[in-house]
């Protein structure tokens, strides 16, 4: 398991630098002065710019600057976000934790809720419950997450009002305490409902495939010949074999979840990410652009290092065959 | 042939979203070539709810939508088809080179296309097109670069399934050259799962220049449903309508591209299910 | 006289799907004693696997039914069992080992958690550990074996840890489908060896089904030899296999000892086996046998003694003086 951990350790290490590098070409090969993306077209203290230009080296050759971009990055200097007034890699890392605040609870859900629905319909495998997770799993793929966020607050913020449209606390009211998170979980209802019906659709849909597969199994017919009971079949051995295309569909999607958030956040004007996002692309500030992308980027790899590992746990076959491999 | 149109037929998801796309073509022709017609007009009626005289409604500046949803369908099929083209000859020529011959280049390959997996891509395209401008031809663009590694890998392991058969042997020993080989012989039986993923590639094409869009990355002169989506937003409260019909016809443009993704790939290959 | 721990009278257990039926099981007689090893078997097809599964009830309702006869296990009759009815007695008194250990160990679970399971569902108040250890060292696995996974395991090993599993429920009757197929020749003999052993320990009765014929007639007393659904001959191994009497059993023997026919070609038995969902009444050999007379299609017949061949039974009209 050690050798399994090291090996992708080693393979995440090349991808963050190409991500940074390509992040760096970005920054050079779009077309106007590579000073723009590194400060932005929002009004800035003057001499700021010159000092930028100083920093990242932009009139030494190309190689230099590669270099004192990736000192700057070390040091975590991702630039300063005057349309924020703070630097962009804490500005950042402070609204990612909304983000994520909305992200997991729906991840969550929508990992519940379709192994559920795998679970009832397989059983009845071909029947009407089980198209239906097939047909759901199309459409769900389909939908634009940002529409799908819309439609559900014009009926249920708007046409019904019933829950809070916008923003993560009522604005008119400032609480402290239960009443507080109270407020908050009710705000979050909306974006994570969101969040959860987009991803049950490919959820259910692998769960479904992968927990028929483990019920055709012959292991399974040896656990019955044992005289087990259906349920512990389930349990014990169907299930644990089940899971493993689950979790792995959800941990490497993880980048198309972050996005979908993203999405979600504009509708809702939830302060996270996404707000971050559509509130720089208005002010034209570039860095702050760049930093999610950056953060963004590291985020997935990071996330898929945890899925590989987490899939090791999970199936000791995959352990071995690495082992084999070194 | 005959094979291919009596499995396509049989699914019957695929025929339907064949049909929508065939009208959607037809619709974007007809209002592009359509005299007369003026879905920028500003009238009077502003944000007047769906009613006879305006099927869907109108919009902040009184513009029926109606129209704006017809008129987006030029966009949207434009960008689709002319971004999955464009993915799929940069994937087919990469791929195809990088199963063919292996070594460095396939490395090279496989390394940068799976650098393309991990990164969000749609955060990738946001940064890209707010940077270099929000013209169709830069979205197109963003959009083949990150479409082309999916194409590149199916389009690798096909060629490098087929490069082992037999004929490719006995074609060599008639003296075609390597490159030759590969253009006329391998790719041509290679087309199939290519065809299936180009298409899917049409619907995340749409899927995106509407995201874009809707982020307010895209041109305000030019109609787009995402485009129209980011000017509803703001009327949420007061006209549910503006919202509702563009994001429908995204919608429903994306599932057809993608059944008929489906259709195509399980009617040319009837021993895989695509998905 | 011990009693039957395994009694099948003429079972007829049909798949029926949309519109055909196809008799696996078509009137099939077969019982193993207390202590005892029997043999079955027959070609794929014959209806010897779906036997097997019978015998634990493993065939789902919905896939295929008992349509008549009767099955008794230990004495109890399980003709109409519910699965409920079943689970009660899988493991324990009959318990079974198949044929491909590798898919049919589940690979996410260690190899002495799998036998654990059997000793916790049959034995509740065995001290755990040393009993899975006591397995262990009874098939002749190492220990350590306990943590690995299947996957980490030989072929020979995996055997037998499904042996363990089977052993850890304390069955009277072991019904072992196949249990050497998968293994190479060396590992088989190993295996049968430890099967023999552990019989003569455990006081186990065996049911072993192979197409092998040298595998069955090495490790059982009684053979079975099924055909198309039917038990059609059965007696002491010897008399089976050194004096067989249905013209089937002879043509499995002489191809299985290559032997060549007057022309020296291997002799071989002619036509194909018989579609199961189109059987016509009568003895479904006839299409096929050196023997066939014209009872033969019209009806099965019923068992009687060998002629000219050993003490053994044989539903054959070649061996009826009419």
């Amino acid at each position: 398991m050690g050798r399994y951990v090291l090996a992708r350790l080693a393979w995440a290490g090349p991808i963050v630098i190409a991500i940074v590098v390509a992040t760096f070409l970005i920054i050079h090969l779009v077309p106007g002065d590579p000073i723009q993306a590194l400060v932005g077209d929002f009004p800035t203290p003057p001499g700021y710019a010159e000092q930028v230009r100083k920093d990242f080296g932009l009139d030494q050759p190309l190689s230099t600057q590669l270099w004192l971009y990736l000192v700057n990055l070390s040091q975590g200097n991702l630039g300063f976000s005057f349309s924020n007034r703070q630097p962009v890699l804490n500005l950042v890392l402070d609204r990612a934790q909304y983000t994520l605040l909305i992200m997991i609870p729906a991840l969550t859900f929508a990992a519940l809720l379709g192994v559920m629905m795998a679970l009832a319909a397989a059983p009845r495998a071909g029947g009407l419950f089980d198209s239906g997770i097939t047909a759901l799993s199309v459409v769900g793929f389909s939908i634009p997450i940002f529409w799908l966020g819309q439609i559900l607050m014009i009926a249920f913020a708007i046409q019904l009002p019933w829950l809070p449209a916008q923003g993560m606390v009522s604005a008119r009211e400032s609480l402290t305490g239960w009443p507080w998170a109270r407020d908050v979980l009710w705000h979050m209802v909306l974006p994570v409902f969101s969040i959860t019906i987009f991803y049950v659709a490919i959820v259910a849909r692998v769960a479904r495939a992968s927990v028929l597969e483990a019920l055709s199994q012959d292991f399974v017919l040896t656990a019955r010949a044992k005289g087990l009971s259906r349920r512990t079949v389930l349990w014990q051995h169907v299930l644990p074999n089940a899971m493993i295309p689950v979790v792995t569909v959800i941990g490497y999607n993880f980048g198309h979840s972050l996005t979908g958030a993203i999405l979600v956040e504009t509708v809702f004007a939830w302060p996270g990410l996404g707000n971050l996002f559509i509130t720089s692309i208005g002010n034209r500030d570039y860095p702050v652009l760049l930093g999610i992308f950056l953060v963004t980027a590291i985020a997935v790899v990071i996330a898929n290092l945890i899925t590989d590992i987490l899939y090791a746990a999970l199936d000791p076959r995959v352990r071995s065959s690495y082992g084999k491999h070194a | 042939m005959r094979r291919f149109w009596q499995r396509f037929l049989a699914y019957r998801a695929g025929l339907a979203s064949g049909g929508y796309v065939a009208l959607l073509a037809v619709v974007a022709l007809v209002t592009f070539f359509w005299p007369g017609l003026d879905p920028h007009q500003i009238s009077d009626t502003a944000m007047a709810a769906p009613s006879l005289d305006h099927l869907f409604g109108t919009d902040e500046l009184g513009r029926d939508m109606l129209l704006g949803v017809l008129y987006g369908s030029q966009v949207s099929l434009a960008v689709g088809v002319s971004a999955a083209v464009g993915a799929t000859l940069l994937g087919v020529m990469l791929g195809a080179a990088a199963g063919f011959w292996g070594g460095w280049l396939d490395l090279a390959v496989m390394r940068i296309s799976e650098m393309f997996q991990v990164v969000p891509s749609f955060i990738l395209a946001a940064v890209i097109v707010s940077l270099s401008g929000t013209g169709l031809t830069q979205v197109v663009a963003v959009i083949v670069l990150l479409a082309w590694p999916q194409i590149a890998r199916i389009t690798r392991g096909e060629v490098m399934r087929i490069k082992q058969l037999e004929f490719v042997d006995a074609v060599r020993c008639l003296g075609m050259r390597e490159w030759e080989i590969l253009a006329t012989e391998v790719v041509p039986n290679a087309v199939a799962p290519v065809l299936a993923a180009g298409t899917l590639v049409v619907a995340q094409a749409i899927l995106l220049e509407a995201s874009l869009s809707f982020l307010g990355l895209s041109s305000a002169d030019i109609i787009s449903w995402g485009r129209m989506l980011n000017a509803g937003q703001r009327f949420l409260f007061n006209a549910w309508w503006m919202s509702v019909f563009p994001g429908l016809a995204i919608f429903l443009t994306v599932l057809a591209f993608n059944l008929l993704g489906d259709a195509v790939g399980s009617a040319l290959n009837p021993r895989t299910i695509t998905r | 006289m011990s009693r039957n721990i395994l009694e099948i009278e003429s079972l007829r257990l049909a798949y029926r799907t949309r519109g055909t039926v196809a008799y696996a099981m078509n009137g099939a007689t077969l019982h193993v004693r207390e202590g005892e090893a029997v043999g079955l078997v027959g070609e794929s097809g014959s209806g010897k696997s779906t036997l097997a599964r019978a015998t634990l009830g493993l065939i789902p309702a919905k896939i295929a039914r008992i349509e008549s006869g009767r099955m008794a296990i230990d004495g109890q009759d399980v003709t109409r069992f519910s699965e409920d009815e079943w689970q009660a007695i899988r493991g324990n008194p009959v318990a079974m080992v198949f044929q491909d250990p590798l898919s049919y160990l589940n690979p996410v679970m260690r190899v002495g958690k799998q036998i654990a399971e059997s000793v916790r569902m049959h034995a509740p108040r065995a001290p755990l550990e040393a009993r899975v250890a006591e397995l262990l060292s009874l098939v002749k696995l190492p220990p350590a074996a306990v943590d690995a996974y299947p996957h980490e395991l030989s072929g020979g090993m995996r055997q037998r840890a499904l042996l363990a599993i089977a052993l850890g429920c304390g069955p009277k009757l072991l019904v072992a489908d196949e249990p050497t197929t998968a293994l190479d020749v060396t590992t088989q003999a190993e295996i049968l060896a430890l099967i023999r052993e552990l019989r003569e320990r455990l006081g186990m009765a065996l049911l072993l089904i192979s197409h092998d014929l040298g595998i069955v007639a090495s490790a059982c007393d009684r053979i079975y030899v099924m055909y198309a659904g039917h038990t059609i001959e059965w007696g002491q191994a010897a008399d089976v296999f050194g004096k067989p009497a249905h013209p089937y059993t002879v043509g499995l023997l002489k191809a299985a000892q290559a032997a060549r026919n007057a022309e020296g070609r291997f002799a071989t038995i002619a036509g194909d086996p018989p579609n199961l969902a189109e059987l016509s009444p009568g003895c479904p050999f006839t299409p096929r046998c050196p023997l066939a007379r014209a009872e033969c299609s019209r009806e099965m017949p019923a068992p009687g003694p060998a002629l000219n061949a050993g003490a053994q039974e044989v539903r054959c009209w070649a061996h009826r003086q009419a």
